[in-house]
């Protein structure tokens, strides 16, 4: 019944990381996201992954880590699946590297496979540290004080429980089934779970809202602040720097990496079978490990 | 107690329907609450009070949109014109779910949440969140997780958030529905404190009257929508044939007196109860002992019954990273036909034993045996048959698109054929006065009536041994009454039921043995009648017997085995005169009317 706490929800601690201002870690956010945006090339995007990785063992927070990258590593995996199934970068002649049964992997396709792989492992990962290290309070304490609109606030709190809600809720509703007699396990039995997961957790997410406006969130006060989250020498510098590497980082990325094509990946047919069978693998895998995880739970 | 002032809240002819609805949820309610009153409000499930609530705090219908008519003012303002957020200075409100409160990382943030929304000044903060926890008793609670605590201290919590606030007007929606007897106390307490001695006016609906006829200084009942009785309590609690026609439950102390023959108004709590009972004629000729053997029978006869259907042996169980078992070291047995209660504080392992006896959990060490099958050699699906649980939360556990539908997913499942499926769906939807919504969607349907369904859908399977967990929780007179009812006919049929509850009432109807958890282990074990005798064994639990009980112990500690009763019926058989020789009246034993004689003692108070 009491799961493991979400691998992405706000993991306690006290490091270097976890005492920076939320603002500061925002602004570096922002830098790894848009620097992931202007640029296709695997390398400089596998940097930001390492990048981000390196800092969440720095913070202690690496075991999360390492959970939530196992979930979102084969969801990026399933874009190489997609790409190489619907090739729709072909315009002129595309190079054929191998066949799988029906599919034919192009250079093209597959090259673009792996650069999206490697642009929402940089994403992910960047979002990932953020949303360990920094107390959700505090998270919304620094969108409202660099004026993002109350309502966009709210959607992204009731966004950010929604997901440990509806994970426990689907280990409940799988375990009523299995109790209930009924298959439990496959995608045969996700049908009929999914309407009474959404429907108890939105009733919640609805009565939570209410609760919540009862509790005077989104009134017409200027909000104050019980944590008073002052900026630092260290973090204004930080946040400085990070703004400096935001745009930084789309100079470089747009002029050092291209920011359109993507050269095509000519590898030998055994590789090209091997990326995809392996992108494929672990796609399936990721569901049939959210399925055994939500049965066994 | 300050004096009354003029109202705070005023409604006249106030009305309204819900978006989507042809009947209105509340219709010409006229109300007036000075500062300072404890309005206690009652009401079967759809009668109304949580619109009335709600309205207060203009959440109906700023957010729960339809069509308001009449007027209503709270403190001066009609709160349909000033947004739900900003009447947060005026009314704090709390709802029933107590996980309802948890948004921050600590309860001190939990309290200054709703400050910084109202802009309340930083230098102002620790001092109002100091005042705040100390009056809710959660002083040093401040660095606390809120997920860790228990289901009463976040109630208590979301009073505390409620009031740093400053607001005169606290409104509470079945604040106790999820809480034990330990927590439901506690929380009562502050409410009656913040309203005697710090004058907030209190307006707190429940289905469970016990708490509310002590402190309220006034009540009212409502019936589909309409304010059917207004008074004080003694007068409209203690009329308990008037309020079980508006479905609303009466206390059980002021039952046993009103089944005694006593007029109403009687008198609603156990102390007064119990001393109007001392001194009625006859009264020192009671327990009879005829009656109380009598009582004792039907448990035993269950008891006594060999085939085992459940048996756990030396139980233990623990969730990863938690510092002790959840379940350590149980053993116990089940035999067909016997319903056994297994009460304790939140938290004291009922939950995970449940889980333990369908096979979900698998013990750690020991052995659970269902039927004959270890549950740890098979998957639950195959166990199933033979064990069904009733989770607290019905919407996890319907599945299919039509009542009827659910009805017949487990007898289908079994491989019963069409028409054995349909007898059993037509039997039980009648037996749970479901009839009428065979065609609905189950999940459209309200929760209480999601909770029938859901006990329905598995007392088709017909199982062997049967888990609920906390089936009464929010329930009114009606529907507590007809899942009664539904444990004893599935206890007839040989059906062994466990029961987790907090409802000493309801257990003290249905159960005929009583398993006591504590921190995870079975401290007390025993015949209803027994484990409801032992209050000091019950208090170290944290548990209190049910008032009929209570009532039963003040007029005489002790009595001849199986004393006390555990039931408002079986309160009245033993209590009621008898004719022993010598006393006035002696004749005919079940002559209702045999307290109407008593002194008057001055009536109700």
């Amino acid at each position: 019944m009491s799961l493991a706490a979400s691998p992405f929800a706000y993991a306690s601690g006290s490091s270097w990381l976890h005492r920076r201002s939320a603002v500061t870690k925002l602004a570096w956010l922002l830098a790894a996201l848009a620097f992931s945006l202007v640029t296709f090339h695997p390398v400089p995007l596998l940097l930001v992954t390492t990048a981000a990785i390196a800092l969440a063992l720095s913070a202690g927070v690496g075991r999360r880590m390492g959970r939530a990258m196992r979930l979102l590593g084969p969801l990026a995996a399933s874009v190489v699946v997609l790409q190489v199934a619907a090739p729709a970068v072909c315009s002129g002649g595309c190079i054929d590297v191998a066949r799988m049964g029906p599919v034919t992997i192009t250079a093209e396709a597959l090259a673009r496979g792996v650069a999206y792989i490697a642009r929402l492992l940089a994403m992910e990962s960047a979002a990932v540290v953020l949303l360990v290290t920094t107390r959700p309070a505090d998270l919304f304490g620094a969108l409202r004080r660099l004026h993002v609109p109350h309502p966009v606030a709210l959607l992204l709190s009731t966004t950010m429980q929604l997901v440990p809600l509806l994970q426990r809720e689907l280990a409940v509703v799988l375990d009523a089934q299995r109790a209930r007699g009924m298959r439990a396990s496959g995608v045969r039995a996700l049908a009929p779970a999914l309407l009474p997961v959404f429907v108890a957790a939105f009733e919640r997410v609805g009565r939570l809202a209410i609760a919540m406006e009862a509790r005077g969130y989104g009134a017409s006060a200027t909000r104050t602040s019980y944590r008073t989250d002052e900026l630092g020498p260290a973090d204004r510098a930080l946040a400085v720097a990070g703004l400096a590497a935001a745009v930084g980082g789309v100079v470089a990325g747009a002029l050092l990496w291209g920011s359109g094509s993507v050269p095509p990946l000519v590898v030998p047919p055994w590789a090209a079978v091997a990326i995809v069978g392996g992108a494929g693998l672990a796609f399936a895998g990721l569901i049939a490990a959210a399925l055994a995880a939500a049965a066994r739970a | 107690m300050p004096e009354p002032r003029e109202p705070v809240i005023a409604l006249a002819r106030f009305g309204f329907r819900h978006a989507g609805s042809d009947r209105p949820a509340l219709a010409d309610v006229t109300l007036k609450v000075r500062a300072g009153e404890y309005l206690g409000v009652f009401g079967a499930t759809g009668a109304g009070a949580t619109t009335l609530l709600t309205a207060l705090d203009g959440v109906v219908p700023q957010l729960v949109r339809g069509d308001a008519s009449g007027s209503i003012t709270v403190l001066g303002r009609d709160p349909r014109t000033v947004p739900v957020a900003d009447q947060a200075r005026q009314v704090g409100l709390v709802f029933d779910d107590p996980s309802l409160v948890v948004t921050q990382a600590s309860v001190a943030d939990e309290v200054a949440f709703g400050l910084e929304n109202l802009g309340v000044p930083r230098a102002e903060m620790d001092a109002r969140i100091d005042a705040a926890l100390r009056s809710v008793g959660l002083a040093g609670f401040e660095a606390r997780e809120p997920a860790t605590l228990s289901g009463g201290e976040l109630q208590r919590l979301a009073i505390g958030c409620a009031l740093a606030a400053g607001p005169s007007v606290l409104v509470l929606d079945e604040p106790s529905a999820n809480l034990d007897p330990a927590g439901r106390r506690a929380l009562y307490g502050v409410v009656r404190r913040l309203n005697r001695e710090h004058g907030v006016t209190v307006v707190v609906a429940d289905q469970d009257p016990t708490s509310i006829a002590r402190d309220a200084t006034r009540v009212v009942v409502l019936h589909e929508g309409r304010v059917a009785a207004d008074g004080p309590p003694a007068t409209v609690l203690g009329s308990p044939a008037a309020l079980r026609r508006h479905g609303v439950r009466p206390t059980d102390a002021a039952a046993v007196l009103e089944a005694l023959g006593v007029e109403a108004p009687v008198p609603t709590g156990v102390a007064d109860v119990a001393r109007r009972l001392a001194i009625r004629p006859g009264a020192e000729a009671t327990p009879r002992p005829a009656a109380v053997a009598a009582m004792g029978a039907l448990a035993s006869a269950r008891a006594d019954r060999s085939d085992t259907v459940l048996d756990l042996r030396d139980v233990t169980f623990g969730y990863p990273g938690a510092d002790r078992p959840a379940v350590a070291g149980v053993s116990l047995t089940a035999s067909a036909g016997e319903v056994i209660g297994i009460v304790g504080a939140n938290g004291s392992g009922k939950t995970t034993l449940g889980r333990l006896v369908n096979g979900l959990l698998r013990p750690q060490q020991g052995r659970v045996t269902v039927d004959g099958m270890d549950t740890a050699a098979h998957p639950v699906r195959s166990l199933a048959a033979h064990v069904a649980s009733v989770f607290q939360d019905p919407a996890q556990q319907l599945f299919a698109s039509t009542v009827a539908d659910e009805l017949a997913l487990g007898p289908r499942a079994l491989g019963l054929s069409e028409a054995r499926i349909g007898e059993r769906v037509r039997e039980l939807a009648r037996a749970l006065e479901l009839e009428a919504l065979l065609a609905r969607h189950p999940l459209r349907l309200g929760r209480a009536e999601r909770k029938l369904v859901a006990l329905g859908a598995v007392l088709a399977m017909r199982p062997r041994v049967l888990v609920l967990d906390e089936p009464t929780t929010g329930t009114d007179l009606r529907l507590a009454s007809i899942i009664g009812a539904r444990v004893c006919a599935a206890a007839g049929e040989g059906t062994a039921l466990l029961i987790a509850s907090h409802d000493m009432a309801f257990l003290g109807r249905v159960a005929t043995r009583l398993v006591v958890m504590d921190a995870g282990r079975v401290v007390a074990e025993g015949p209803v009648h027994a484990v409801f005798g032992d209050v000091p064994l019950l208090a170290l639990a944290g548990l209190e017997p049910p008032e009929a009980t209570q009532v039963a112990l003040a007029v005489s500690p002790r009595g001849p085995a199986p004393w006390p009763p555990v039931s408002v019926e079986e309160a009245v058989r033993v209590l009621r005169p008898a004719g022993p020789a010598g006393l006035e009246r002696s004749e005919p034993a079940e002559d209702p009317a045999g307290l109407d004689a008593a002194p008057a003692d001055g009536g109700s108070r």
